[in-house]
């Protein structure tokens, strides 16, 4: 898979985290994870991730692994 | 933050440093007393002796008005052993340098590595068969008593072999870390 390939791919663990009132640094320390990965992650700059990571989130964020993702139309031609 | 590898590392990565400067230092201080001999008209050629009863001793006799081809010798050999030995030693201080910033298993590491290699084959050139093959030219004006000597050593393979075995999990390691970069 291509390097374009994930920005196509979107974590709104930025937009849940702000409908839940909570900063970034409230949810790093909850899930687990340094302040730096949270934030490659919300600005859509990780490739990969681990379970346990996107179980703490599920866990800290009240929802389902989907809800976190959101993947953009793949570009015609 | 913890400190990007442990206190043993950064003894370790201490010594290297030291040992890398070293190098050089030495590798220069004798590269110019090598070359001093020639100034002086004189090149040493590796020789060796049989005292009745005691055996063989070896060591270097100084030749007077030497010939072109035994000031090229000569001139090869310091060139090489230096040169070898700066290679080897700017290789080590650049992966120590690496490794104090915490960036191990790069791809260039493997080069470093071929450059080591590389800085060990001119350096046994140097250090061991120019001078063996100088000693055998210089066999009809030793002086009497003395005899050609060369040695084969078989060090120099077995390190690049060891650096080969080195160089390959470096090249899994960096598959590794490109593969777990950005992960979360």
């Amino acid at each position: 898979m291509g390097e374009e390939d994930l920005s196509r791919l979107h974590c709104r663990v930025g937009e849940l985290a702000a409908e839940r009132g909570l900063t970034l640094t409230e949810l790093a320390e909850r899930v687990g994870i340094s302040l730096v990965n949270l934030s490659v992650l919300k600005n859509d700059r990780a490739r990969a991730i681990r379970f346990t990571t996107l179980i703490a989130l599920c866990d800290a964020l009240g929802c389902q692994p989907g809800d976190l993702f959101e993947l953009a139309e793949q570009p015609r031609g | 933050m913890s400190e990007p590898f442990e206190i043993r590392d950064r003894r370790i990565l201490g010594v290297a440093t030291g040992f890398g400067w070293a190098g050089v230092l030495i590798a220069l201080v004798s590269a110019g007393a090598g070359l001093t001999w020639l100034f002086e008209g004189q090149v040493p050629v590796q020789a060796s002796t049989d005292v009745p009863g005691h055996g063989t001793f070896e060591g270097a006799v100084l030749i007077s008005d030497p010939s072109w081809v035994l000031i090229l010798l000569h001139l090869a050999t310091v060139l090489c052993t230096a040169g070898g030995m700066l290679v080897i030693m700017f290789a080590v201080l650049w992966l120590v340098r690496c490794a104090r910033r915490g960036d191990a298993f790069l791809p260039r590491m493997r080069s470093a590595l071929i450059a080591v290699a590389a800085g060990i084959v001119v350096w046994t050139v140097g250090g061991e068969m120019l001078p063996g093959a100088a000693s055998i030219l210089a066999y009809g004006v030793l002086p009497e008593g003395f005899h050609s000597y060369s040695r084969i050593t078989i060090w120099p393979v077995m390190l690049i072999v060891v650096l080969g075995v080195i160089a390959a999990v470096f090249d899994v390691g960096a598959r590794l870390r490109h593969e777990t970069e950005g992960l979360v």
